[in-house]
């Protein structure tokens, strides 16, 4: 071997073992492992939400809904012409957003996603949220805001 | 929320399976078992902790995301994480060569990799001539620089470092041979070993 090689197979040999001391450092890993976190959060979200098998069914009948469909409107219309109430929005009733990150973060997101889900209050342990273990397995209608790079900001269940 | 999770049983294989599928506990088994050598790699391609530290995150968020990527006939899972990282490495960086100022970093980020102590003069410089080693191999030609890098410095095998450049093994030891070649040539023009 060539004194050259000889030379750079030192070095290459002091750089393999300068280089096996080198370790993430603490702030980079507890970035990656938060994202990682989230990432995983949201596979499961959307594993989770809901079952499309009851979209078949319901096509099924979609049909007989048209007719019964339109019986049940004018029905609607009827009565909200003898009794009218007033709603702020028509959507099914929805809770406040619980925080599941920094307020300032959520503020400074500029375009989040609202994400559907529906899943067992057991899974709201994950998210540092109290749950009642007699209904753990009970399903629970959920909205998450999720950032655009996959962070979940908060939640807000529809009852 | 907490991220200790208890320790797995399983392969590699499985425990990507079950990260792709959330498991957060199984993708962090994956992640304490090769994000230091992912970040290794990233680090000697990239030369900044910033662009690693980046790179290590997109490598294991894409892992999660997509799992069936690794298949154990074609490499360990080592070479496969090198795989996806050396895809985000380039594509952030475009391979930029490192400039000659870049050394200066280099020995800084050397250094923190020990003792906040003061340094013998003749460690620094011992540290110094490993940083000018690392600016002379981001100065190579991507092709040899990432042979060179997987095979010298991060001790992968012939196969599992033809499986993270997607090369055949005869590619990998011909350009290896190149790769030191130049190596020595940039070094010897720079400064005489």
């Amino acid at each position: 071997m060539n004194p050259l090689n000889r030379s750079l197979d030192n070095w290459l040999s002091a750089a393999r073992k300068e280089l096996a001391r080198l370790e993430v450092p603490t702030w980079i890993e507890q970035a990656v492992i938060n994202r990682v976190e989230e990432r995983c959060a949201v596979v499961q979200i959307a594993a989770l939400r809901s079952d499309p098998a009851p979209e078949k069914k319901r096509r099924r009948w979609a049909w007989f809904a048209i007719p019964s469909g339109g019986l049940a409107l004018l029905t609607l219309i009827a009565a909200l012409s003898l009794n009218p109430v007033t709603t702020e929005t028509g959507r099914p009733h929805e809770g406040a957003f619980v925080a599941l990150a920094p307020l300032e973060s959520i503020a400074a997101e500029a375009r989040p996603v609202l994400l559907e889900s529906q899943l067992p209050r057991a899974q709201l342990a994950v998210y540092g949220l109290p749950v009642d273990p007699t209904r753990a397995d009970v399903p629970v209608r959920t909205e998450f805001l999720v950032s655009r790079n996959g962070r979940l900001l908060a939640v807000r269940f529809v009852q | 929320m907490a991220f200790d999770p208890p320790m797995l049983a399983g392969d590699d294989a499985a425990l990507l399976a079950q990260a792709a599928a959330g498991n957060a506990a199984a993708a962090a088994q994956i992640y304490r078992r090769y994000a230091n050598t992912v970040y290794r790699f990233a680090w000697a391609l990239t030369g900044s902790q910033a662009d690693a530290g980046d790179v290590l995150q997109q490598t294991f968020i894409a892992v999660i995301e997509r799992a069936s990527g690794f298949d154990p006939k074609r490499g360990s899972c080592a070479a496969y994480l090198c795989g996806v990282a050396r895809h985000f490495a380039y594509e952030r960086h475009r391979m930029r060569i490192a400039p000659a100022e870049d050394i200066d970093a280099l020995v800084d980020a050397s250094a923190s990799l020990g003792a906040a102590a003061p340094l013998p003069d003749e460690v620094t410089e011992q540290r110094r001539a490993i940083a000018r080693l690392h600016a002379a191999i981001r100065r190579l030609p991507p092709p040899f620089r990432e042979v060179l890098i997987l095979v010298e410095l991060q001790e992968l095998s012939y196969a599992d470092a033809a499986a993270v450049a997607g090369i055949e093994l005869g590619t990998v030891r011909s350009r290896l041979s190149r790769a030191k070649a130049k190596l020595a040539e940039l070094l010897e023009r720079e400064t005489p070993m």
